[in-house]
């Protein structure tokens, strides 16, 4: 009951008006093709170093939350994802769209990414505090073990290639070996270089590797023509047609359980849940061949699952501190800023920040109902902003944010030179995201080897022989396999096909 | 240069750069304690991405001779990357001399400026006197909201 009421407290005004402003900038940057909900909340870190941890963390989560259902703006309206998430919104949507039911499927969308949202907060309140309290019983040799689980997963999972992927994973731990050492004071790797006694700066990184390297990509391609974008007008009957979604509650349910399911997932992300989700829909659709042709369950599944990913993808990031994908490795990017890291110990110490967290999550979703609602017609106009106003607006917001951390322009010197690194990571098909989640679990990693060796006495053993840290290892070997059978399989149909 | 070699251009540019972080990372001094020396974690770590760098200086060799499946930047994305980054960069420099608003203003008309001059689709524009007045007038809009968020709301001193 105590903390019942601690939870309400937290929620006054600011933090309010905190969400809200995240869930708005939120949805408008997932309605910019090409920006990711890893970009969004990366943008938006910097505003919340100033509010408290709530507030910030409830801006952010807005802002992951409103990007996600965002980006089937231009999904429905341009045939355009604005998130990897919402490419399966276009398989109905843009079809819909076409026959002038633009406004049904904004609408449909609206209320399946408001219900999937609610219905995976739902699961992750229920869940969360039963795995943290397994987690809890976790020592160093666990941590160590699951941290490289957690790496394995993404790398095998994220990427086409096993190699790139740990090439780019790599890069992210050793990133989080620079700055003075924790048990000696060796400095590591700052090459004299002041600015770097303390590490490297997480937001630099995160704002470098996702941001940056997103705006040097569509440079690059600046000088082509691109096909005239035509903004679908008829916006008759945008309004959220919940009753309609509620009558579809199976495939609602199954959708979003779906999309919790494959977010709890590490590297998995909103793309593959709401193709699952979409497939799935199809499968047991009675309109099946309907579907691929403007079928409004088809809309339902695909933004039902992704955001429900979200609810989902804050499963092991607040229970073991493993980010899950991009989004969520800013958010722990976040509250390391406030001074938390995130981790089982959390639900024990700070249970009312968790239940913070899950009500923050909960209005996100509530808000993006209501925000969508009402400015869908700002919305569709976003589309229309010039690309030649937008890209310098984003990177001063970037340098900005970066830069008013630690009020050192070192930090934005090396975000625009992460970004140049992000850039042909991504152009060579590396992907990014490993690289931060890399970082993340890179300290978690070596922290946890060391801690534990001096535990067991210099011995390696506890690694391999406690039963959980072995599981946990197992786990990764055998995703590494599965990731080299995927590869081989690929080259063998490849080989046939040419 | 074809995308594959670009690729493995990029990936034995990794290879070097962690080689030599590599031998940076051997030279950390302090010792085990009862656990790992401090240099342990990032020489293997370099090391491996050395390693695996050249694997993938080999993988993609070998993927070119069958099919030339990534497409190349060509010149004109590198010309448009390295104006972007001279640009930029010399924007976080004036930054620190001339101070946040006179920079940020002139970025605001100079970014807008280099790209519709590279944008096929936007060359036009350039010749538009309305579409000066409006590059004039979003700098000066874009650098009022950016000053009153971070320096008035946030309270960031540059």
């Amino acid at each position: 009951m105590q903390t019942l009421t601690e939870t309400i407290q937290l929620f006054g005004p600011l933090t309010l008006l905190a969400i809200l402003a995240g869930t708005f900038l939120g949805i408008i940057l997932g309605a910019l093709p090409g920006l990711s909900a890893a970009m969004a909340v990366a943008l938006l870190l910097p505003l919340t170093y100033g509010l408290d941890t709530i507030a910030g963390i409830g801006m952010l989560l807005g802002a992951f939350c409103g990007a996600i259902a965002g980006g089937s703006v231009p999904a429905i309206l341009l045939n355009m994802p604005g998130t990897p998430g919402s490419i399966a919104t276009t398989f109905d949507a843009a079809p819909m769209a076409a026959n002038g039911r633009a406004g049904k499927a904004l609408g449909l969308s609206v209320a399946a990414s408001f219900l999937g949202g609610t219905i995976s907060a739902l699961i992750l309140m229920l869940v969360s505090p039963l795995i943290a309290s397994i987690a809890l019983q976790f020592g160093a040799a666990e941590y160590f073990s699951l941290s490289i689980l957690g790496l394995m997963i993404i790398v095998s999972i994220s990427g086409g290639s096993l190699i790139k992927g740990l090439i780019v994973g790599l890069i992210g731990m050793l990133m989080s070996t620079v700055g003075a050492d924790q048990v000696t004071g060796a400095m590591r790797l700052t090459f004299g270089q002041m600015s770097l006694l303390t590490g490297i700066s997480l937001l630099a990184v995160i704002v470098g590797i996702f941001a940056v390297s997103q705006l040097l990509l569509d440079m690059e391609k600046m000088h082509e023509k691109r096909p005239s974008m035509k903004v679908e007008n008829a916006l008759e009957g945008a309004f959220p047609r919940m009753r309609e979604v509620l009558r579809n509650w199976k495939l609602l349910l199954m959708s979003s359980l779906i999309g919790t399911g494959v977010g709890a997932v590490p590297g998995a992300g909103g793309s593959i849940a709401s193709i699952m989700a979409y497939d799935q829909a199809k499968r047991f659709s009675k309109n099946s061949k309907e579907f691929g042709k403007g079928a409004p369950e088809g809309v339902i599944a695909s933004e039902s699952s992704n955001n429900a990913m979200v609810g989902g993808a804050l499963i092991p990031m607040l229970t073991l501190g493993i980010p899950g994908e991009g989004a969520t490795a800013v958010l722990i990017g976040g509250l390391m800023i406030q001074g938390i890291q995130p981790g089982p110990m959390l639900f024990d110490t700070q249970a009312t920040l968790i239940y913070g967290i899950f009500v923050a999550f909960l209005l996100a979703n509530i808000m993006m109902l209501f925000v969508q609602w009402w400015g869908i017609r700002l919305f569709v106009r976003i589309l229309r902003v010039p690309q030649h106003y937008l890209l310098p607006l984003i990177f001063i917001f970037c340098a900005i944010g970066v830069f008013s951390i630690n009020s050192d322009y070192f930090d934005v010197y090396l975000m625009m030179a992460l970004g140049v690194l992000g850039f042909f990571l991504a152009r060579f098909g590396f992907g990014v995201a490993p690289a931060v989640i890399g970082l993340i679990l890179g300290g978690v990693a070596e922290t946890n080897l060391r801690r534990g060796l001096q535990t067991f006495d210099g011995s390696w053993e506890p690694f391999f022989t406690r039963p959980i840290s072995v599981t946990f290892l197992v786990l990764a070997l055998v995703f590494v396999a599965f990731s080299l059978r995927a590869t081989w399989r690929d080259k063998k149909a490849n080989a046939v096909s040419n | 240069m074809k995308g594959h070699l670009q690729e493995a251009f990029f990936s034995l540019l990794l290879a070097g750069v962690a080689a030599f972080l590599c031998v940076a990372a051997m030279d950390i001094p302090g010792g085990a304690h009862g656990s790992i020396a401090p240099a342990t974690f990032p020489s293997a770590i370099t090391f491996a991405i050395a390693l695996l760098a050249l694997l993938n200086v080999a993988a993609s060799l070998l993927k070119g001779k069958k099919a030339d499946t990534l497409p190349a930047i060509s010149r004109q994305g590198i010309l448009n990357l390295i104006l972007f980054i001279v640009l930029s960069t010399a924007y976080i420099w004036a930054m620190s001399v001339a101070g946040f608003v006179v920079s940020t203003f002139f970025y605001l008309i100079l970014m807008p400026l280099l790209i519709c001059l590279i944008s096929a689709d936007r060359k036009g524009l350039l010749a538009k006197p309305a579409f000066w007045a409006r590059v004039i007038a979003f700098a000066l809009i874009g650098t009022g909201i950016i000053y009153g968020v971070f320096v008035e709301m946030l309270k960031v001193r540059f």
